[in-house]
């Protein structure tokens, strides 16, 4: 279990500093917002960031050798490496945010993939803006916000080509149906309600659960896992009693990845293991654990939130087992690195069985059924990019890891490491996008004129 | 291997549809997302679209490309001066007369090593003044990714180009499997890529050589 965790905080900031490297790349060009020494500062900075976690001694045989005799213990890489490194990075991306938030197109089309723009509007109108405060994670701090409908959510400059950050600018829509009259309709929210009457802060950790359920029900695991990760590496204190299995299956915990763990409908029964990761970290955020241990959720309570947002989200926008299957079948393309817009009606051999049984006279043209795709949709391509992410994270965290031991090189393996992601990230994105121009070119054309 | 060569045939719609679905991964083709085949099959052809990424060169802080110098000062050259522009589904790009835009195709097209093809622009297009390349319509066996297209519009009046409009075709030709895949040559620069790349011509070994000798007196001249 430690050495599970060490590798995905050891991970993340490697990952983190990639992605701000990227967008020096990408934008650094732009001389007028940013000066090239800045730039040079700040490429020096991130390499900082990256040694520190490289040259932790003893860090990469904890990591890779179950043999090994000097372990690093999980606490000391947290007070010694992660966080000085964690704060750093973040109070880096101030400068990234003075070029100004240039929205992905694609994140729109994810965005209304759970939700449609008139399912919007009944609750309101959505505003995404950069995080304020210098930030690694796009996340769900609730911001003063004087407008009744809007639901503002923040974004982190880092997560503006990252598809898998995403799934988190769904959270103030959920906190916007929690607390709209449709929800108070519900029976049992009296009933939580009255259970767990308490404190102002209490009542709004309960609203943030549900807007978490209604989250996990609109993008399944891809919220769960970009909320409880980020919810693990921004505490000062890590509870490690907090951290449920389900997270240790999505990340190949004992080798391999679970996919089965994966299952959102798995996730969806298996309440008590998703939420008190949930409520763990709202609980951690809201300071309640410093004055009193949140109040224990019992099985049928825990239960009542899930149930409350399969009330308030539709089957139809949900994420269900029907999304399951599609997302373990585009494993093997995103292994091959190939686009996932789309997946063919009949797999290939089937198709190709029926293409010789259909005799040597056949037209082709009755057969094109057998090459046609449908689109994917861009929550099945982001939960996909999810799992693909995890499954490779030991190993790239590893070659990236290794390659530092040649010290002729010694970021070798992290050009390699921000190659891996930025390849990642364009695959989703152009995924998402050309999954887009599919579903427009399958509208039936407007009927002939008579 | 054979070196009796077998007669290199273009393959007709027959053979790709067989390719596109063949069992073994080696002899595969790969075109996806096929959205209507019914319009994308030609006899001989295949017709790809449109993809949504554009880049423009900006010529108004350019006084020339300087192709000797070093390889991260025409990086940073390149990344400055050309434009990036994505369009959304329902938007056009507007091709203006003269101008000239690399843009990719929708699909991403992986050719197994036994199969070389070539993009051809569309007459549709061709009789509107849209060229789809300039000089590279040839796809080497084992390319994976999307295919760049050099826009130019030779009219005079300004095209629309939407997303996922079948711009080009591409027709593909029976080989001998080949020893080495296009991803694997040593000189590889646009394999794997899904969007639109630029030139990366600074990555040929000719500039490195020339660069060292023109600081050698023998190279010097009169």
């Amino acid at each position: 279990m430690q050495r599970t965790l060490l590798q995905l905080f050891a991970f993340t900031l490697l990952e983190k500093t990639c992605r701000f490297e990227r967008i020096l790349d990408e934008r650094g060009h732009d001389k007028e917002q940013l000066p090239p020494s800045l730039i040079t500062d700040l490429r020096a900075h991130m390499q900082r960031i990256q040694q520190a976690v490289l040259e932790t001694p003893d860090l990469f045989d904890t990591l890779f050798d179950p043999e090994t005799k000097s372990t690093i213990a999980l606490q000391q890489f947290l007070t010694d490496v992660f966080y000085p490194q964690y704060h750093a990075l973040c109070d880096a991306t101030r400068w990234l945010n003075q070029w100004g938030l240039n929205r992905q197109p694609e994140m729109g089309m994810f965005l209304k993939d759970a939700v449609s723009p008139e399912e919007l509007a009944a609750f309101g109108y959505r505003a995404i803006e950069l995080c304020n405060q210098p930030s690694v994670f796009s996340h769900h701090q609730t911001s003063s916000n004087p407008y009744k409908n809007a639901m503002i959510e923040k974004l982190s400059v880092l997560d503006i080509l990252n598809p898998l950050g995403w799934p988190n600018l769904s959270y103030q829509y959920g906190l916007q149906v929690a607390k709209s009259e449709q929800a108070k309709d519900l029976r049992q929210w009296s009933r939580i309600h009255s259970a767990l009457n308490s404190s102002p802060q209490e009542k709004s950790l309960q609203y943030e659960l549900l807007a978490h359920a209604i989250g996990l029900r609109l993008h399944g695991p891809a919220y769960y896992f970009n909320t409880v990760i980020q919810g693990l590496l921004t505490q000062n204190t890590l509870t490690l009693s907090h951290i449920e299995p389900l997270l240790f299956h999505g990340l190949g915990h004992n080798g391999g990845l679970d996919k089965q763990a994966l299952l959102i409908h798995e996730g969806l029964h298996n309440h008590k293991a998703v939420l008190a990761d949930m409520w763990a970290n709202a609980a951690l955020n809201n300071n309640l654990e410093k004055q009193a241990s949140p109040p224990e959720l019992d099985a049928d309570t825990l239960s009542a939130f899930f149930n409350m947002a399969e009330k308030l989200i539709p089957e139809r926008d949900a994420f269900t087992e029907r999304h399951v299957e599609r997302v373990l079948a585009l494993q093997e393309p995103l292994h091959e690195h190939t686009l996932i817009s789309a997946k063919a009606v009949y797999p290939h051999q089937a198709a190709y069985t029926q293409w010789n049984e259909s005799g040597d006279e056949t037209s082709v043209y009755t057969h094109l059924n057998l090459v046609t795709h449908v689109p994917n949709s861009p929550r099945d391509i982001v939960n996909a990019g999810w799992m693909y992410h995890l499954e490779r994270m030991p190993i790239w965290l590893y070659d990236a890891m290794a390659s530092e031991s040649d010290k002729t090189d010694t970021l070798k393996g992290i050009d390699s490491l921000r190659h891996r992601l930025a390849r990642q990230d364009f695959l989703l994105t152009k995924s998402i996008e050309t999954s887009e121009v599919h579903r427009v070119l399958l509208t039936p054309p407007e009927p002939a004129p008579v | 291997m054979s070196r009796k060569r077998a007669l290199t045939v273009i393959l007709n719609e027959q053979q790709i549809l067989k390719r596109l679905i063949h069992p073994d991964d080696n002899k595969r083709l790969v075109v996806t997302p096929l959205i209507r085949p019914e319009e994308q099959f030609g006899p001989t052809s295949l017709d790809l679209r449109l993809g949504t990424d554009f880049q423009v060169m900006r010529r108004l802080n350019m006084t020339h490309m300087d192709v000797v110098k070093s390889p991260q000062l025409i990086e940073d050259q390149m990344g400055q001066s050309m434009m990036h522009m994505k369009v959304k589904p329902t938007e056009p790009f507007v091709l203006h007369p003269g101008e000239f835009a690399l843009a990719s195709t929708l699909e991403f097209v992986r050719i197994p090593l036994d199969l070389a093809a070539r993009l051809e622009g569309r007459s549709t297009w061709g009789r509107l003044g849209l060229q789809i390349h300039a000089t590279a319509g040839f796809v080497d066996p084992g390319f994976e990714g999307a295919l760049t297209f050099e826009l130019s519009n030779v009219s005079n009046v300004p095209l629309q180009l939407y997303p996922g409009v079948r711009i080009s075709q591409i027709c593909f030709f029976d080989t001998e499997k080949t020893e080495l895949a296009y991803n694997q040559k040593r000189f590889t620069k646009y394999s794997g890529e899904t969007s639109t790349a630029s030139s990366r011509f600074y990555k040929d070994p000719e500039y490195a050589r020339i660069r060292q000798a023109k600081l050698k007196p023998e190279f010097q001249y009169q």
